[in-house]
């Protein structure tokens, strides 16, 4: 494999170094090294090429949070655990900004979006449109103790959706960063329509990894001119397959594989979801599945029973 | 092979060391139990009768097997709906509500719903993604693969080495030698727990992390790393998720990686000369308190 064919962080033949490069950039998903690693470096079980990676990453995180000498050929103090934005961030946003950055947080699995002119006065905020549909978000800021109650859905179902541009949504939701009550679940059944809640958008969160200092650029992009946003996010390293190949509206996966620059995380509290393609079957088929992927458990678990057999042992 | 349904009779051990051939539509003498499978109508199938396997909010339907569900109608479930067990040796039991029942007079109950042996099935049930005969392991083990749930007659392996069918405060021993069988659920697990019989012999258990025996953890995680790494290179969403709900089903803390994960031991035919366990009812009362209801909790 030539230098060219990998990620800029990957050096063929380098396992440490690829690690410790592919930590200092803090947007590269633990699960993509692990993936490089396993298709050209080591041949084990991902598990354990799992381990090997977040252990590396929290040796270099331990030892460059540590004050350095002037012998550290580093010239900037940087911060690897760098943190990603997060729904507690997303409370302090207005409507505004924050259907800028669900935007983006969409349209990094897919589409592209566009935010809806406030002289259309619309209830929708947002609009993302994929390759057969377009979903309309009617953007609800909300503080963190504060649930999404069903008068949001309801503004949204009575509201006018009209936007004046652009194709007409086949789908609507209403999106928080607060927590959807029961009821507002129930009247959003009622009316077909979808609610993106805190659960949802930490994933979401956590799969995208979006620093505060992008948030901050994105935002600062979108004040100046649209064509300068969509430039800022063509420049982001695509999603790894696996998250890309989600549907973020599938409501059904809780968190996600990786949550912040901790990585100890990995192996111990975080959920991941299925990690295969997982397509519903349509009603009246035989032979195939039903479930509702909400009571799923947490995937990683596979992982962790085979480390805890292996530390019973020990 | 297919699945056929035969109206023929079975022998079934009973109490005082001897048997009995039960007919088919005759009270069925024994312990209610097996994989439990329904035919129902669905609307989502043009209101036409399938087979159904569920469990809680997971479901899979295959086709109906017109012999079976003629049996059904025949024996008194209205339009031949409703739930059926499979035992461990391909006996097909329902309930019949005792005022719909023709043979009334010889069952043990004369009111509720009356344990009805119906007849046989050879073959597996086609349900597509879901195998309910997969390969049997050869000398370790594998991860089970078909259903976790509502599937195998459950037997416990006592502190005495014995095989034991419990329901509520009932206990029923095996009228078997199941010594082979029991020292391979040892071979695995050093405390007693429960085991899992199927309609085509295969031998399930739950098996926690922390109750196995040492020589036998390797393998097991071995046995799980082969399994997920070959279900996620086909993309099967179908085992993931199965096996997934068995950990969050059996575990104990909010982590699934506490729960017991399903292991296949092998197949019936493998110990003690294929010999089917079958439980000798020795109290009466059993089929008072079993006929209660059409769905009993186990």
């Amino acid at each position: 494999m030539s230098d060219n064919e990998g990620p800029t962080w990957y050096t063929p033949g380098d396992v440490p170094g690829s690690i410790e490069a592919a930590t200092i950039d803090s947007s590269v998903y633990v699960e993509h090294i692990v993936d490089v690693l396993q298709a050209h470096e080591l041949d084990a079980p991902r598990s354990r090429i799992r381990t090997l990676v977040t252990s590396a990453r929290d040796r270099i995180s331990e030892r460059n949070s540590t004050p350095t000498d002037s012998s550290d050929p580093l010239e900037e103090p940087r911060a690897v655990r760098s943190r990603i934005f997060d729904v507690e961030d997303a409370t302090y946003l207005g409507e505004r900004n924050l259907a800028t950055i669900l935007g983006v947080a969409l349209s990094r699995y897919a589409g592209s979006f566009s935010l809806v002119d406030p002289q259309a006065d619309s209830v929708l905020d947002l609009l993302w449109n994929k390759q057969h549909t377009t979903v309309g978000f009617h953007v609800v800021t909300r503080p963190e103790q504060e649930p999404l109650t069903a008068d949001h859905v309801t503004a949204l179902h009575e509201g006018n959706i009209a936007t004046g541009s652009g194709r007409s949504p086949a789908q609507l939701a209403v999106i928080s960063p607060a927590t959807a009550t029961e009821r507002a679940r129930s009247v959003a059944e009622d009316h077909e329509i979808m609610v993106v809640d805190a659960d949802v958008l930490r994933r979401w969160f956590n799969e995208v990894r979006l620093t505060p200092a992008l948030v901050g650029q994105i935002l600062e992009a979108e004040t100046v001119a649209y064509n300068e946003l969509e430039h800022l996010i063509s420049e982001l390293d695509p999603l790894p397959e696996i998250v890309a190949s989600r549907d973020p509206l599938d409501v059904s996966h809780s968190s996600p594989p990786i949550a912040t620059g901790d990585t100890s995380a990995i192996t111990t509290s975080i959920d991941q979801a299925l990690p295969v393609e997982d397509e519903t079957p349509p009603p009246g088929t035989q032979g195939k599945l039903y479930a509702n992927p909400s009571d799923d458990g947490d995937f990683g678990a596979f992982d962790r029973f085979v480390d805890n057999l292996e530390e019973d042992t020990s | 092979m297919k699945f056929e349904f035969t109206e023929e009779p079975t022998e079934v051990p009973i109490d005082g060391n001897k048997s009995v051939s039960v007919e088919p539509k005759q009270p069925w003498p024994s312990a209610y139990r097996g994989s439990r499978y329904s035919i129902v109508m669905d609307d989502s199938f043009d209101d036409h009768a399938v087979l159904k396997w569920e469990h809680r909010d997971l479901s899979i339907f295959a086709a109906a097997p017109n012999k079976l569900r003629q049996a059904m109608v025949l024996i008194g479930k209205s339009q031949g709906l409703g739930s059926f067990r499979i035992t461990a040796a391909g006996e097909v039991l329902t309930k019949v509500k005792a005022s719909a029942y023709d043979n009334i007079d010889q069952a043990p109950i004369s009111e509720g719903w009356v344990p009805v042996y119906l007849g046989k099935c050879r073959g597996e049930i086609d349900f597509g993604s879901v195998d309910t005969n997969p390969k049997p392991p050869t000398n370790e083990v594998k991860v089970w693969t078909s259903f976790p749930f509502n599937h195998g007659e459950r037997w416990s392996v006592s502190s005495t080495g014995e095989l034991v069918w419990n329901w509520r405060d009932y206990q029923f021993v095996s009228a078997f030698d199941h010594s082979d069988l029991v020292e391979r659920y040892a071979a695995y697990r050093p405390n007693p727990g429960r085991l899992y019989i199927t309609e085509h012999g295969h031998v399930w258990v739950n098996v926690p992390h922390n109750d196995v025996l040492p020589d036998k953890q390797a393998e097991i995680g071995e046995a799980v790393i082969a399994w997920k790494t070959d279900a996620e290179s086909r993309g099967d969403a179908t085992t993931l998720r199965l096996v997934n709900r068995r950990l969050v089903a059996t575990s104990r803390s909010e982590d699934p990686a506490d729960g017991q994960l399903p292991i296949h031991l092998g197949h019936l035919r493998d110990f003690d000369n294929g010999v089917i366990p079958k439980p000798i009812v020795d109290d009466q009362s059993y089929f008072l308190a079993v006929g209660q209801y059409e769905q009993v909790w186990e």
